[in-house]
C-alpha cells in the first residue's frame, strides 16, 4: 500500500515537472517571452541573469547574450536601465535573451511648453495665420489661436502692431504642431537707420568694414552731403546687388570706385550695413505712386507711366523695414532710384512713404473727432462726427456711438489732466452750448479727438475749442530727431524724413525740411497704449494728425 | 639671501598667474557684473549712483590664477568720466574665486563663484562713494557636450556704499542670469542684470534751513551685456597670377562686446530727487577687438573643380578636417563610417592622442589597450578617434560589438553623430512621435531623436519630396556639406541665438 502511495506520489511529481518542462520548452520553441521583469542579476553582461514572470504566472530565469539588444520605447538602452516590475518582451535564442524591449513613456510625443522655436521674417499675415521666411531660406505657414500670446520688447502686445518685414520667434507647445502658442516680435533693431549713397573706396573683408567717400544720406526726401569719408561695418550676411541682381558678397571688392547705395540699421550699439546696391551706368531718381504691378514679368508702372523692372536684389524699404519685393503694392508712394540699361530700367531702390493708422489689415483702429453730444455710463455719442479716412477727415458719419470703460484714457485739455470714467460721466462734458441752461450755467460744448479700436475708445482728448479747423489739419509721418521739454513752451519735438498727405494729389509727399512740433496737447499712442511725451524716444517713427505746429494725435509706429 | 627669497617668491607668483588684456581668442565673458565692456585697449561702464548715467572709461587688468579645483579671477579698473566736464574717478579691484565641481557621471560641471576680496571708490563731482560691503553669490551649471559646452547661471549680489563717509548710504541690489556656450569655433556669454538702487543721503541745507536735508530716491537699471567670440572661414584670392595656388582660406577670430543699459531714475534738481518726475532712457555701448587672422593650408585637389561641394570640401581640407595627401578627393563615392567619425572629431576640435602609458590624454581613465570593437584594432592608426568618439558618446557602434569602420555611412548615422556631438539628442519629444519627413517610417528607431532635433535646429532639410532618406549612403561631397553646416551652426547659429535673439527679443 505504502509502495503504491510512494509510486503515485513520484508519478505525480514527474507529471508536474514534465508539464513545467513542457511550458519552458514551449517558450524556447516560440523564441520569445512576455511578462514582468522580476529580477536582474546585474553582473557582467555575459553572466547576467534575468528572472521573468509570464502573464500566466510562471517564472523563468534566462542568461543574457553578450550581444543582446535592449530598448525602452524603441530607444537603445543598457540592461541597467530596466527596472523590476516593467512589462517586457524578450526574444530567446539558445536559452539566452538576445533582445529585450519595454515601454515606459507616460505621455508620448510630449515637449515642454514653448520649447520648440521657429525664427523667421514675416512675409504675410492675417488674424489667422502668418507666412514666415525661415532662416534656412524655406517658407512656413503657422496658425494663431485665441490663446496665442504676443510679446514685443518684454510686454504683452496684440497682433495689430506686427508689420510685414518684422523678425519674429514663434513658440510651440506640441511637437509637429503649427499652432503658435507664443509670438515674440523683434524690437526696434529691425528698423532701417539710414540710406546712404557714396563711392565705394575700400573693403576690409577681415574686419568686415567698407569705406565710402563723398557720402550722402537720404534725409528729408533728398540726398544731403554728410561727410567726405565714412567707414562702416557690414553684417555677415550682407546682401549685395548690381542692377537688381544679387551677387556673392566676395565680389564686393570688384565694385570699388562705383557709386553704391547702402541700407544700415542699428545692431548691438553700432550702425551696420545690411544691404547694398551698386549703381552701374546711368540712373534716374524720382518720386511717384506705383500704379500697377505685373508680378509675372516683375515690372511696375507708376502713375506717371514710367515702367520699371524689379527683382529680389531691389532694395525695398517700407514701414521703416527692409522688405522683399512682394511687399510692394499699387498705391504705394515711393522714392525710386533705377539703373538705366538701354531702353530698360531696373529699380535699385524703392523707398515707400506710405503709413496709415493701422499697420496691417489686422488692425481696426480709427480716429474720430466730433462734439460730445451725449455721455452714458459706458458710451458716448458724437455729433458732427468726422472720421479719418485715407488720411483725411471725412464727415460722412454725422453721428457716432462709441464705447468707453475703465481702461479708456481720457484727458481734459482744458484742465491739463487725466480724468477717470466716473468724473467724465458726472462732469459737464456733454451740454448743448446753445441751450438756456448751458448759458445760465456758463457751460460750453466739449469736442473730442478719439482713438478707438473698433467701437471701443482707447483714448480721447477733450477740449472746448471748436474743431472747425479740421480742414487745415494734416496727416504726417516721420522720425523723431529730438524731443525736449522746453522751459517756455513745454514739450517740443523735431522730426526728420517727414511726409505730408496731399489731399489734392492723394499722395504722400516728402517734406524737404525738419518738422517742428509742439506735443503739449498731443494724444500720444505707442503699442496701443497712451504714453507721455517723456516716454518718446528719438528714432521713434510716427503717424500723426497735426494742426500746423501743434501735434494732436501721434501714433508711434 | 632675503632679497633672493623675495625674488624667487615674486617670480613664482608671477608665473602662476596669467595677466590678460582682452585676448580676442580667449573665452568670451564680460568682465565683472557691472554691464561694462572692453576691447584690448580700454574698458567702459555706466555708473548710476549719482542719480544720472555717467560713463566711465579707462584701463583694466585681468589676472587669472589656478587654485585647486578652481581659479582666482582678479579685475582691476581705473576709470574716469568720459565727459571731461565731470570730475570723477573709479578705482575698483575685485577678486572672485570660482570653484568647479565636476560631475563626470552626468557630463556636467557645477561652478560656484564667491567673492574673495573687493575694494572700490567712486568719485563723482564732490561726492565719494566708497564700498563698505559686497555680498555676492553666483552659481552656474555647465553641460559638457563633445562639441560644445553650454552653461547657464544665476547671481545675486548686494553692494553697500558710504557716501562721503557719513553723509548717507547707497545700496545696490543686483540680480541676474548668465547664459553662454563655449566651443572651439566660438563662445558667447550674455548677462541679463537688474540693479535696484536705493539711496538715502543728506544734502546741505538751504539758506533758510538749519539742518541738512535727508534725500532718498530709488532707481532701476537693467543691463544686457554680451561678449561674443567667433571664428569664421574666409577665402582670400591670390593677388598674383603666376603663383602655385590661386588662393586659400583664412580663419578669422573676431570678438565683439555690447552692452545696453535701460534706466528709470528720478529727476534730481539741486540735489533733491523729484520722484514724480522720472528720467527713462537707454545707453548702448559697443567695442570690437582687433580680428586675429590665421592662414590655412591650401587644398590642391584635381577632381573637385566645378563640383557643387567644391567650396565645402576646400574649407574642410584647409581645416585638416579631412586628412591625406592625395590629389584626388573623389567626392561622389560613399564616405566610410571611420572617415566621418574622424571628420566629426576634427571639426569639433576634440584632441586625441595617446600618452606613453597608452592612455588617452582626453580621458585619462580610458584604457586604450583594449579595443571596444572587435573590428577596430588598437594598431589601427585611427583607433584613437574611434575610442574618443565612443567615450564622448558620439558613436556607439553597430550590433555585436562591431564598429564596421569601412562600411558606407548612411544619412541617419551621419545625422546621429552630429547631433550627439552637439549633445542635443535629448531635445527631442518623449518617445512615440513622428518626424515631419514623409519617409518617417524608414527612420531607424535609434536615429529618430537626432533626425527630429537636426531638423528643428536647421541642420538638415528634407529633399524636394520632404524626405530625409535616412538609409541612403552619404557621399564624401554630401558629408562635406553636412560638416560645413555643422561648423556654421557652431560658429554662427549659436552666436545669433545666445546674443541677438536674447537681446533683440527681450
Amino acid at each position: 500500500m505504502l509502495k503504491k502511495l510512494v509510486l503515485l506520489l513520484i508519478g505525480f511529481i514527474f507529471l508536474l515537472s514534465g508539464k513545467a518542462a513542457a511550458v519552458e520548452n514551449d517558450i524556447l520553441d516560440l523564441g520569445h517571452i512576455e511578462g514582468y521583469l522580476m529580477k536582474v542579476d546585474r553582473a557582467e553582461n555575459s553572466e547576467a541573469k534575468i528572472l521573468i514572470k509570464t502573464y500566466g504566472g510562471n517564472s523563468y530565469e534566462f542568461g543574457v547574450s553578450p550581444d543582446a539588444v535592449f530598448t525602452i520605447d524603441d530607444i537603445p538602452v543598457m540592461l541597467e536601465d530596466f527596472r523590476v516590475g516593467m512589462e517586457i518582451f524578450s526574444e530567446i535564442q539558445n536559452g539566452e535573451i538576445v533582445c529585450m524591449e519595454s515601454y515606459s513613456t507616460a505621455v508620448p510625443g510630449y515637449i515642454s511648453p514653448a520649447s520648440r522655436v521657429v525664427t523667421g521674417v514675416v512675409k504675410d499675415f492675417d488674424e489667422q495665420q502668418v507666412l514666415l521666411q525661415l532662416t534656412d531660406g524655406q517658407e512656413g505657414i503657422y496658425y494663431f489661436s485665441p490663446a496665442t500670446i504676443i510679446m514685443k520688447e518684454g510686454s504683452n502686445a496684440s497682433l495689430d502692431i506686427l508689420y510685414e518685414g518684422d523678425r519674429v520667434k514663434l513658440y510651440f507647445d506640441e511637437a509637429g504642431s503649427h499652432e503658435v502658442s507664443q509670438l515674440k516680435i523683434e524690437g526696434d533693431s529691425i528698423l532701417v537707420r539710414e540710406l546712404y549713397r557714396g563711392q565705394l573706396s575700400g573693403v576690409d573683408t577681415v574686419g568686415k568694414t567698407i569705406a565710402l567717400q563723398n557720402v550722402q544720406v537720404f534725409r528729408n526726401g533728398k540726398w544731403q552731403e554728410i561727410q567726405p569719408l565714412l567707414q562702416i561695418p557690414y553684417i555677415y550676411e550682407l546682401s549685395l546687388s548690381v542692377s537688381g541682381q544679387k551677387v556673392p558678397q566676395h565680389q564686393l571688392r570688384y565694385y570699388q570706385g562705383n557709386t553704391v547705395y547702402l541700407v544700415t540699421r542699428e545692431l548691438l550699439g553700432i550702425q551696420v550695413a545690411e544691404k547694398m546696391a551698386v549703381k552701374t551706368y546711368y540712373e534716374v531718381a524720382f518720386t511717384d505712386e506705383i500704379d500697377e504691378i505685373n508680378w509675372f514679368s516683375r515690372e511696375l508702372e507708376t502713375k506717371n507711366r514710367v515702367n520699371l523692372a524689379f527683382n529680389s536684389g531691389t532694395i525695398v524699404i517700407k514701414n521703416g523695414r527692409l522688405q522683399d519685393e512682394y511687399s510692394l503694392g499699387s498705391g504705394d508712394d515711393a522714392y525710386i532710384v533705377a539703373d538705366i540699361w538701354g531702353s530698360s530700367r531696373m529699380a535699385n531702390i524703392v523707398y515707400v512713404f506710405n503709413q496709415d493708422v493701422n499697420n496691417s489689415s489686422v488692425g481696426e483702429y480709427g480716429i474720430y473727432a466730433g462734439r460730445l453730444d451725449q455721455i452714458l455710463q459706458d458710451r458716448i455719442r458724437l455729433d458732427d462726427c468726422f472720421v479719418l479716412d485715407n488720411n483725411e477727415w471725412d464727415s460722412s458719419s454725422e453721428e457716432k456711438e462709441l464705447f468707453y470703460g475703465s481702461d479708456t484714457s481720457i484727458y481734459d485739455l482744458e484742465e491739463g489732466r487725466f480724468i477717470d470714467c466716473r468724473e467724465f460721466y458726472a462732469g459737464d462734458y456733454a451740454v448743448d452750448g446753445g441751450s438756456r441752461w448751458a448759458r445760465y450755467k456758463d457751460l460750453e460744448d466739449y469736442y473730442a479727438y478719439v482713438y478707438a479700436n473698433g467701437n471701443y475708445i482707447v483714448s480721447m482728448n477733450l477740449q472746448k475749442e471748436d474743431i472747425d479747423s479740421l480742414g487745415q489739419q494734416r496727416a504726417s509721418t516721420g522720425i523723431f530727431d529730438s524731443i525736449e521739454n522746453d522751459f517756455l513752451v513745454g514739450w517740443v519735438a523735431s522730426a526728420r524724413d517727414s511726409c505730408d498727405w496731399s489731399s489734392y494729389k492723394e499722395q504722400w509727399l516728402p517734406r524737404y525740411d525738419d518738422l517742428k512740433l509742439s506735443l503739449e496737447n498731443a494724444m500720444i499712442i505707442k503699442n496701443n497704449r497712451v504714453i507721455m511725451p517723456e516716454d518718446l524716444k528719438t528714432e521713434d517713427r510716427f503717424y500723426m494728425i497735426r494742426d500746423d505746429y501743434s501735434a494732436l494725435i501721434v501714433i508711434v509706429k | 639671501m632675503k632679497r633672493l627669497l623675495l625674488f624667487i617668491m615674486t617670480s613664482v607668483l608671477i608665473s602662476a598667474s596669467v595677466i590678460l588684456f582682452g585676448n580676442p581668442a580667449a573665452s568670451a565673458a564680460p568682465l565683472d557684473f557691472t554691464g561694462g565692456i572692453n576691447d584690448e585697449y580700454e574698458y567702459e561702464e555706466i555708473v548710476f549712483l549719482s542719480g544720472e548715467p555717467v560713463k566711465f572709461v579707462g584701463t583694466f587688468e585681468i589676472s587669472e590664477r589656478n587654485r585647486g579645483e578652481g581659479k582666482l579671477l582678479t579685475y582691476r579698473f581705473k576709470l574716469s568720466p568720459e565727459d571731461k566736464n565731470i570730475d570723477g574717478l573709479l578705482d575698483r579691484r575685485v577678486t572672485y574665486e570660482i570653484i568647479y565641481t565636476k560631475r563626470d557621471d552626468k557630463g556636467q560641471t557645477i561652478s560656484r563663484t564667491e567673492l574673495n576680496s573687493c575694494r572700490e571708490k567712486i568719485y563723482i563731482g564732490d561726492d565719494l562713494y566708497s564700498l563698505s560691503d559686497y555680498q555676492f553669490s553666483k552659481s552656474d551649471v555647465i553641460d559638457n557636450r563633445p562639441a560644445s559646452d553650454f552653461y547657464s547661471g544665476t547671481l545675486k549680489a548686494r553692494k553697500y556704499y558710504d557716501i562721503n563717509k557719513d553723509e548717507g548710504k547707497a545700496v545696490v541690489e543686483i540680480s541676474g542670469n548668465t547664459i553662454g556656450y563655449e566651443n572651439f569655433w566660438g563662445s558667447t556669454e550674455t548677462q541679463l542684470l537688474d540693479y535696484f538702487i536705493d539711496v538715502d543721503r543728506q544734502v546741505p541745507a538751504d539758506e533758510d534751513e538749519e539742518n541738512p536735508r535727508t534725500v532718498s530716491w530709488q532707481g532701476i537699471v537693467k543691463a544686457e551685456v554680451s561678449d561674443s567670440m567667433n571664428k569664421s572661414l574666409q577665402y582670400s584670392q591670390n593677388a598674383a597670377d603666376l603663383s602655385s595656388f590661386t588662393g586659400g582660406y583664412m580663419r578669422i577670430t573676431a570678438r565683439e562686446m555690447f552692452s545696453r543699459y535701460e534706466y528709470n531714475l528720478p529727476q534730481i534738481e539741486e540735489g533733491v530727487a523729484e520722484d514724480s518726475k522720472r528720467i527713462r532712457g537707454e545707453v548702448e555701448i559697443n567695442r570690437r577687438l582687433l580680428p586675429q587672422v590665421e592662414r590655412l593650408v591650401v587644398p590642391k585637389f584635381r577632381d573637385i573643380g566645378g563640383h557643387w561641394a567644391e567650396e565645402d570640401i576646400n574649407k574642410l581640407y584647409s581645416l585638416d578636417v579631412f586628412a591625406g595627401n592625395s590629389l584626388f578627393f573623389v567626392p561622389d563615392v560613399p564616405i566610410t563610417r571611420m572617415e566621418f567619425t574622424k571628420a566629426v572629431i576634427n571639426a569639433s576640435d576634440i584632441r586625441v592622442s595617446a600618452d606613453k602609458n597608452g592612455k588617452s590624454t582626453q580621458n585619462g581613465s580610458a584604457d586604450v589597450r583594449i579595443s571596444p570593437f572587435v573590428d577596430v584594432s588598437i594598431q589601427d592608426p585611427d583607433y584613437l578617434y574611434v575610442r574618443e568618439a565612443l567615450n564622448k558618446g558620439i558613436i556607439s557602434g553597430v550590433a555585436q560589438g562591431r564598429f564596421m569602420p569601412d562600411e558606407p555611412l548612411t544619412r541617419a548615422q551621419a545625422i546621429t553623430m552630429l547631433i550627439r556631438a552637439l549633445g542635443m539628442e535629448n531635445r527631442a519629444p518623449t518617445p512615440g512621435y513622428c518626424t515631419s519627413f514623409t519617409d518617417d517610417c524608414q527612420i531607424p528607431s535609434w536615429a529618430r531623436d537626432s533626425i527630429y532635433v537636426a531638423r528643428e535646429i536647421g541642420l538638415i532639410q528634407g529633399d524636394a519630396g520632404n524626405r530625409v532618406n535616412p538609409n541612403k549612403e552619404v557621399t564624401r561631397a554630401e558629408a562635406s556639406s553636412m560638416l560645413v553646416r555643422f561648423l556654421n551652426f557652431l560658429q554662427r547659429d549659436l552666436q545669433r541665438n545666445y546674443r541677438e535673439d536674447i537681446i533683440f527679443f527681450s
